[in-house]
């Protein structure tokens, strides 16, 4: 870590190194989430280099949740969807989210660490702040997140219903 | 009048007014075509068909069977040159393992070429040409599956570039997959060529009994005894405008993978023209040819036969090429069989006529579909090589399949890709 990085920063690190509230708290290797999955090396390498699995840069890469995500996939493509048509669609999600969650972390610089910075008593006080607005957020923008891309798909399926 | 007389077929080439597009010329039935920029022939009806048999002698023996045919027919013709007289139609499985091939000589073929027009009728068929039929509403296409899961075909990519990398002798080998498609409708060949032609009017659009496609790689050409092939290996995207277009043919220039890739099919091509022919010449740097959706290395190759050999034996002898198959082709024939888990039939095969002087254009059968009924098969095929990355294959093959679907269904061409990231390739 650069060493001009201020300690709340070192500290909202360390949070996004464990698990979060609300993340599968078990922490796998590759070749155990490939197990469990059922997942070809094949498969895996391109699930990686496509950016559909973003493993931590550890040894243990992958958490439980990742597990259910493969599974979820999985299901789709036994479901019929073609992978190339799948891994397309995924490709254009992953980048209009690379997007939208560069930006959902600028609001959280800009309107929750900023005021606390100008606002906090000590450092100790401006990290656990920034620690607890993190642990909130994170699950909470997850929530909405996937809460919108259901709703989303529920709305597209019944206006392609009405259509036909 | 001996018996051999009243058997002897009846064959008359009368010069023609110009009919105008060739394709909508075609009735409804078996339709037949190869036509570029406006001129070539097409045919339909069934005078003839010769049996097309499996096995490494299958083309030597079409040709013998065909021009005994030919030999006995009765020709009489108003203008001469190729692609007059009778003329047949061939399309070729790809492996010659496998039956399907059609070798089938039309009962009546109408031709265009340098500014003549023609129309050949065989066993007395009449010489009038149907009036030009309006384009039909187009059918919309639905997706049936494929004949292996996409997972499987990812799958032997990764392998067969893994073994590319770490084992001799193979270098390259061309994996194909399929699509299968049904329409409520009957689906009608012609429209669908008419489109492929309107789309890509730089490619040579061929039809034979329920295949149709549009190939932009000639295989062979004969003249007498010139012969000319033109070899395309190695491409890249167009671009959206001219200084992008230019950018991206400067890479493809200089892109060692095309290049390799580029050297390996002209290689396999000469190679072959070598054994048939004398002065054999290749041109010396790959130009570009820019067709609507992507540019490619391009290399015209010549030579002067040794002998009289028609077109249809001398595809034969090319095929299969580097281009629709791999290096070296044995061995890549060999992965093609153990992997691809589908018979490709005539998809990748040489596609093209042939006449009675034994002059004629063969193409590869590239970008195209098999029709049957409400039924159709798409292909796609990618050159795999130890640098492939089998998801971006697997992309290029999406791509490919969704050009030749939107062909089918007369929707707008789809972009070249969603994520910009390969173009495709030929096959």
């Amino acid at each position: 870590m650069p060493a001009d990085v201020d300690r709340s920063e070192q500290e909202l690190a360390a949070a996004l190194a464990r698990p979060l509230p609300g993340e599968g708290a078990e922490r796998l290797t590759r070749e155990q989430l490939a197990e469990r999955t059922g997942l070809s090396p094949t498969l895996l390498d391109v699930a990686e280099r496509e950016g559909l699995l973003v493993p931590r840069d550890d040894a243990l890469p992958y958490t439980s949740d990742d597990v259910d995500a493969v599974r979820a996939a999985m299901a789709l493509l036994e479901a019929g969807v073609p992978l190339s048509e799948l891994l397309a669609l995924a490709r254009d999600h992953d980048e209009a989210m690379r997007a939208l969650a560069d930006r959902a972390v600028d609001l959280f610089a800009r309107y929750v660490v900023d005021p606390i910075r100008g606002t906090a008593e000590s450092d100790d006080d401006a990290a656990q702040r920034m620690v607890d607005a993190l642990q909130a957020m994170l699950p909470a923008a997850s929530a909405v997140v996937a809460h919108h891309i259901g709703r989303r798909l529920v709305a597209a399926a019944r206006a392609r219903i009405e259509q036909q | 009048m001996t018996a051999t007389d009243t058997t002897t077929v009846r064959v008359r080439t009368a010069a023609a007014q110009d009919p105008g597009d060739l394709l909508a010329r075609l009735p409804e039935g078996v339709v037949f075509a190869w036509v570029r920029h406006g001129d070539g022939l097409v045919g339909w009806g069934e005078a003839h068909r010769v049996p097309v048999g499996t096995g490494a002698g299958r083309f030597p023996a079409a040709v013998a069977a065909l021009e005994g045919w030919f030999a006995a027919a009765d020709v009489d013709r108003e203008i001469d040159g190729a692609g007059t007289g009778p003329v047949a139609f061939a399309s070729m499985t790809f492996d010659p393992r496998t039956q399907g091939s059609q070798l089938v000589i039309p009962r009546v073929v109408v031709g265009r070429s340098g500014g003549r027009c023609w129309i050949t009728t065989v066993g007395g068929a009449a010489a009038t040409l149907p009036d030009p039929t309006p384009l039909p509403e187009p059918t919309r296409i639905r997706y049936a599956g494929a004949s292996a899961p996409e997972v499987r075909w990812l799958e032997a990519v990764d392998a067969v570039a893994g073994e590319i990398r770490t084992e001799g002798p193979l270098q390259k080998v061309v994996l194909a997959r399929d699509l299968q498609v049904w329409s409520a409708e009957p689906l009608d060949v012609r429209p669908i060529l008419r489109r492929l032609s309107a789309r890509f009017s730089g490619c040579w659009t061929f039809a034979a009994g329920g295949l149709v496609g549009a190939t932009p790689e000639l295989l062979v050409r004969r003249r007498g005894t010139a012969v000319e092939s033109l070899v395309l290996a190695g491409s890249a995207p167009r671009g959206r405008d001219r200084a992008q277009d230019d950018e991206a043919a400067a890479a493809l220039a200089r892109s060692h993978k095309d290049r390799v890739e580029h050297d390996l099919a002209v290689g396999s091509v000469v190679e072959v023209l070598t054994g048939l022919c004398s002065a054999v010449e290749a041109e010396d740097e790959p130009h570009l040819l820019r067709l609507a959706n992507v540019q490619h290395l391009a290399t015209r190759v010549t030579g002067t036969l040794l002998q009289p050999l028609s077109a249809l034996a001398v595809a034969g002898a090319l095929h299969p090429t580097a281009a629709v198959c791999g290096t070296p082709v044995e061995d890549a024939m060999g992965r093609i069989r153990e992997l691809e888990r589908m018979d490709r039939g005539r998809y990748s095969g040489p596609v093209g006529w042939v006449d009675a002087a034994g002059d004629g254009e063969f193409g590869i059968a590239l970008r195209c579909a098999e029709i049957s009924g409400t039924r159709g098969r798409l292909f796609a095929g990618a050159g795999i090589v130890g640098e492939s990355l089998p998801e971006l294959e697997l992309e290029e093959t999406r791509l490919k399949l969704r050009a030749m679907q939107s062909a089918l269904e007369a929707t707008p061409a789809a972009p070249y890709s969603s994520g910009g990231r390969k173009p495709p390739s030929s096959v």
